[in-house]
């Protein structure tokens, strides 16, 4: 039986200017993540997928709603399940004044490694992600490709048991996407509980244990890929996918998470 | 587990950036300051300055570095919000994001003071004769001189939480460092501004910066002529915890952080 690692219950996010509401990204959003597992997060754009996992990075408050960890209100325990989560967000945010491999290090011992145990690991990850030629380059001198790969490294430096990743394939080659197709199935065999927010269908219908549907800050669909073609009787998670656009209100789409 | 590890290994790291411009700052530093010295020292003295008017003016430049350096400070981290957001990285470290901004604070009073430490000597070389070292409090310069540029690291702090974006800062010179610099008593003492006139006098006290060029110049002139040591002391706590406690307050609702 899988280990509850996180219970997302009833988390709303509204966005104020002011008094005023400017928008509700998410309404109510209740999951259950569990340890181990990849949990693929869909949505068109705008649906609140970036929201949720800034929340669950512990990036942004949620605005009403409880995350609990092991039972326990992650802000109640805010260090230590910050210590073990690993986030690699979607746009790059790297600071330029180091080179990659620095940056590496400076990020683990930021979360307790020591210098040795930190440079080993840089060399381990840099192995892993084909990052070697470039420890010494600053981030302006390396393609998108490789400041994704580093993301992704970095959010690993510490081990973390929850890997965050927010749409870590975007823009990449499709060469590149499957090289990293095989870190996150990697993730799973070691495992690490992974969220993965992202638009290719083929790679969450591949990648994921469950996939999660969000649209308009709710939840809609939260089952595994094999039950929802075989539900919707599609033959790939992207026609499932589409047929909820066309029609979400759809009455078979209504059973929620 | 406390945040006290985080905060240290991250201004391990903004020590070793700076270690890196060290050389590269440091002359661009002593350009503006030499110039000022000699500007403000020798040939404002063939206008009709005092005596001992340079080393007056000495003290008060080596004291308000920090603050003309609080410009770049602010562009550099209102950049990054508004571009890479790197801050994103720290803040959902095993730090709680309190100590990220007092961190911000810290390690910008401590590269200040590391930089600004060196124009000691060369101030004291630029006018030699005028300046007499017997005449300093040490330890009195100390607490002022780390006092002053917490303040700036804090009002720095303050203000990357009160403007909006990089369009803000174009005003950050001329609505805030400029008059405050001018009016805080970087040419003259805040004696002169009473005699001039006990209203102007009064109005510079809500000016932190007068309690900083106060401060330092009791400690390195001697207390007579001066605000006494102990109220610019005072106040320069009274306005570093204010901007600290506002900066948390504006940075948490800017980025909308735990």
């Amino acid at each position: 039986m899988k280990k509850l690692f996180l219970q997302i219950n009833q988390v709303t996010k509204t966005y104020f200017d002011g008094r005023r509401i400017i928008k509700k990204a998410l309404q109510g959003i209740s999951l259950d993540l569990y340890q181990g597992e990849v949990l693929g997060l869909l949505g068109v754009n705008g649906a609140g997928k970036t929201t949720l996992v800034s929340i669950l990075a512990t990036l942004h408050p949620p605005t009403s709603g409880e995350i609990l960890w092991n039972g326990v209100s992650i802000y109640d325990a805010l260090l230590p399940f910050r210590s073990v989560v690993g986030y690699c967000p979607q746009h790059p945010n790297i600071e330029k004044d180091f080179s990659l491999g620095e940056s590496l290090v400076v990020s683990g011992q930021c979360y307790g490694l020591s210098k040795g145990q930190a440079e080993e690991r840089k060399k381990e990850l840099a192995k892993d992600f084909h990052l070697e030629p470039y420890l010494d380059s600053n981030i302006d001198q390396v393609s998108g490709g490789y400041k994704q790969r580093f993301l992704i490294a970095r959010a690993l430096m510490h081990r973390p048991h929850l890997v965050i990743l927010d749409e870590p394939t975007v823009g990449l080659d499709s060469h590149i996407r499957r090289e990293l197709w095989g870190v996150i199935s990697s993730l799973r065999k070691q495992g690490i509980t992974v969220i993965l927010t992202t638009h290719y269908l083929d790679e969450a219908e591949k990648l994921s244990d469950r996939i999660c549907l969000i649209h308009e800050g709710m939840v809609r669909i939260t089952d595994t890929p094999e039950n929802l073609k075989k539900q919707h009787q599609k033959n790939s998670l992207e026609e499932v996918f589409l047929k909820f656009i066309d029609d979400p209100n759809a009455e078979i789409f209504n059973g929620g998470a | 587990m406390n945040s006290w590890p985080v905060f240290f290994q991250l201004i391990r790291k903004d020590l070793t950036v700076f270690r890196r411009s060290f050389w590269k700052k440091f002359i661009d530093t002593a350009i503006l300051f030499i110039t000022n010295v000699l500007a403000f020292g020798y040939f404002l003295q063939q206008e009709g300055a005092r005596e001992g008017y340079a080393a007056f003016f000495v003290v008060g430049a080596i004291a308000s570095f920090g603050f003309v350096e609080i410009v770049g400070k602010v562009g550099i981290q209102l950049a990054d919000m508004g571009g890479d957001r790197t801050i994103f990285h720290t803040l959902v470290m095993p730090i709680h994001s309190r100590m990220v901004f007092y961190y911000m604070g810290i390690s910008w009073a401590i590269t200040s003071i590391l930089m600004s430490m060196l124009l000691f000597p060369l101030g004291k070389f630029l006018v030699f004769t005028e300046w007499n070292l017997a005449g300093i409090s040490w330890w009195r310069l100390t607490i002022m001189f780390v006092t002053a540029n917490l303040f700036f690291g804090y009002f720095a702090l303050w203000l990357t939480g009160i403007l909006k974006n990089m369009t803000d800062l174009n005003q950050l010179w001329l609505r805030y460092i400029a008059p405050m610099w001018m009016f805080g008593g970087y040419v003259y003492s805040w004696q002169s501004a009473y005699d001039l006139s006990p209203v102007v006098g009064y109005i510079s006290l809500i000016n932190p910066m007068i309690y900083v060029m106060e401060g330092m110049r009791a400690a390195a002139l001697g207390q007579a002529g001066y605000l006494p040591f102990w109220m610019s002391m005072l106040m320069l706590w009274v306005f570093i915890i204010a901007c600290s406690l506002h900066a948390n307050r504006r940075l948490r609702q800017k980025l909308d952080c735990l």
